[in-house]
């Protein structure tokens, strides 16, 4: 009994490395590559600055994961973080208490959403058509809203949610282990998370029985904008002040962290797990092309290619059964 | 006799999907009256030439954009395409003893590339197109800071700027080589199998593959014929400004995919086409030059723009399904 047991383990051994999904092992790689090259970058408080600065896009991961996985997309997620910033700061600017303020900015994220549910639901534009064009709303607001410069405010209750600590976790580490946390139970503890799973499964069989897939897709895009919302706000309290191009290509970084970790365009597949080693890549290659010292000038250029690199890779060797 | 007699005569009827198929020339004719009657610099022989100039760049864009929405596509990447072909041909006219054409042949080629690659990413890869074309973007802003180091490229040749800044016949050579480029997708849409593919794959791709068309190379030429335009376009705006930098493509992409949508191209493909898009492109450059006219501070572009597109998007869906339904009913 024993030795079959053991047989069937090592049989098993390829298949179960199969498992561990490509991610994983270039997290893995990339982080032996920067700590071979740069002694800096393995260091205790160097993963915490990696923590704080994926924490953000850890929130924004988040909310796209949930759109692809109803098949949709958001590329407005981005300028709905700037614009919530935005307005965040500029409600303290008036005189608004703190917490006052980044509830509206949170609002403001969450009616960005709102919108863009309806216009994906009930007007029937492609997802990426009414958030291309919610990024031209928001981020345009964004720009007039703040005369097109940084505004400041440093109010401690809220630079607290960028700069404190809970005993010794950042805030921003905080925040987004709560959404994380709020997503998780969404997505697999109500009836809401199923219909999002069936929405990108076989949306047409939901609807045929009788699960309301409009109100139900509006939901999601709403979930999303007041992630993106979250994000801003917390992006705000960090650097104490709101930049109408802060959140410039952030949806892009969200996307990818998606897709790398795992969800899948086509079928309602993946989860939130996955995105998490997608964050986690993707700072981790922020991070360490700064400590290498790579020129800014490249990174851009370079992160890139080597996330539309590893998202092409991704779906060819899947397609080839060489990766489950 | 008795079916004839139950229709109702026909010039009484309104004919919903006639309407639908002019209803940009109204839209056009309506704005062009507006601004004439608000602003008096409208109407003016310079700001005509200004607005068709500044069309005709956004137009060639625009063309290359309609071939791959009407493929249920879309290239997010051309605003980004443009600026980095424009830096590469800009690079390379700069270099000292190379004629200028290899100069604009490098930067229009430089487009093509670029669009190669997002249509094989889409066709062979099979990408979703928003994604492929969108991280395409990011890599072609990034390259294009990469070879400006930091500078501005400036000051060409007269005679590379000629494309840019000269008349031939006294109409500025931006429109002419538009219309030569409308020309050659008119005829690559209307005389050639490829148009035809391009429809059939928008429109149902399961029908088109099992017809015999190859799904991959229609695919791949759309997108690269899109590059291709891009870096075109690209050339010419350095040409016009005399200046290549990092920024020169940014605000391109929205008003351009609301000019395709405005031109009544479907954003769930096969249905559309190149006139449109011009009409299209010249109602949004009218929007854009009469937001400067009357003095609205050109921050609220970008907030105007989105919303053209979805507001766009949403009548155009309407006006096709109420003139679908007319026909079915009757």
């Amino acid at each position: 009994m024993e030795t079959r047991a053991t047989t069937e383990q090592t049989k098993s051994l390829p298949s179960l490395l199969q498992r561990v999904p490509a991610v994983a092992w270039v997290l893995l790689a990339l982080i032996a590559f920067f700590a071979m090259l740069a002694p800096g970058f393995f260091t205790l408080g160097n993963f915490l600055n990696i923590a704080v600065q994926g924490s953000v896009l850890m929130v924004l991961a988040l909310a796209a994961t949930i759109v692809i996985l109803t098949q949709g997309i958001d590329l407005s997620s981005g300028a709905i973080l700037t614009f919530s910033g935005i307005i965040a700061v500029l409600s303290m600017q008036a005189g608004l208490p703190a917490p006052l303020a980044m509830l509206a900015g949170l609002l403001t994220g969450l009616a960005c959403g709102a919108l863009n549910g309806f216009l994906v639901s009930w007007a029937l534009l492609p997802p990426f058509i009414a958030t291309l064009g919610m990024q031209g709303v928001a981020g345009g607001l964004a720009v007039v809203l703040s005369r097109a410069g940084a505004i400041y405010a440093d109010a401690p209750f809220f630079t607290f949610f960028g700069s404190g600590r809970l005993l010794i976790i950042p805030m921003p580490f905080v925040v987004a282990a709560v959404a994380y946390l709020c997503t998780w139970v969404v997505l697999y503890q109500t009836p809401f998370g199923s219909y999002i799973f069936a929405l990108g499964g076989n949306e047409a069989g939901a609807a045929l029985s009788g699960v309301r897939t409009k109100s139900w897709k509006f939901g999601v895009y709403v979930f999303a904008g007041l992630l993106a919302g979250v994000g801003g706000v917390v992006m705000a309290a960090r650097l104490r002040a709101a930049d109408p191009i802060v959140g410039v290509g952030w949806e892009f970084d969200a996307i990818a962290a998606t897709i790398l970790g795992g969800t899948s365009f086509e079928e309602g597949r993946g989860g939130i797990a996955g995105t998490i080693a997608g964050v986690a890549l993707i700072a981790v290659l922020r991070n360490g092309l700064n400590v290498i010292g790579l020129a800014t000038a490249w990174q851009a250029a370079v992160i890139g290619t080597i996330i539309i690199g590893a998202i092409v890779l991704d779906v060819l060797l899947k397609r080839k059964g060489i990766l489950k | 006799m008795q079916e004839t007699a139950a229709k109702k005569p026909a010039g009484l009827r309104l004919d919903l999907s006639f309407v639908y198929r002019f209803s940009r020339i109204f839209v056009l004719a309506l704005l062009v009256t507006f601004m004439a009657l608000v602003t008096p610099n409208f109407l003016t022989g310079t700001n005509t030439i200004n607005i068709l100039r500044q069309a005709s760049l956004s137009a060639i864009l625009a063309l290359g954009e309609t071939i791959v929405i009407l493929t249920a596509g879309i290239d997010l990447s051309i605003g980004a395409v443009l600026t980095m072909s424009g830096i590469v041909g800009a690079t390379v006219l700069k270099m000292d003893g190379v004629p200028l054409w290899v100069g604009v042949l490098a930067g229009v080629g430089c487009g093509a590339l670029v669009g190669l690659l997002n249509g094989l990413m889409v066709a062979v890869v099979r990408l979703p197109a928003f994604i492929a074309t969108y991280g395409t973007m990011w890599i072609a802003q990034g390259l294009a800071v990469v070879f400006l180091r930091g500078y501005i490229i400036y000051d060409f040749d007269k005679r590379f700027r000629f494309i840019g800044t000269g008349y031939f016949l006294d109409i500025p050579m931006p429109i002419i080589i538009m219309a030569l480029v409308f020309g050659v997708f008119w005829f690559i849409m209307h005389k050639s199998t490829l148009g035809r593919s391009l429809y059939a794959v928008g429109a149902r791709q399961e029908t088109a593959r099992l017809s015999g068309i190859n799904i991959q190379r229609t695919l791949i030429l759309a997108y690269t014929f899109s590059g291709l335009c891009a870096g075109l376009a690209g050339m010419l705006f350095v040409a016009r400004l005399n200046a290549a930098e990092a920024g020169l493509g940014d605000s391109l992409l929205l008003p351009v995919i609301a000019g395709v949508v405005l031109g009544g191209t479907s954003l769930f493909g096969g249905e559309g086409g190149i006139s449109g898009t011009v009409i299209g492109v010249i109602i949004m450059m009218i929007i854009i030059n009469g937001m400067n006219l009357l003095g609205i501070n050109s921050v609220w572009q970008g907030p105007v723009q989105g919303a053209i597109i979805i507001i766009a998007v949403i009548l155009d869906q309407w006006g096709r399904r109420a003139a679908a339904r007319q026909q079915v009913g009757g």
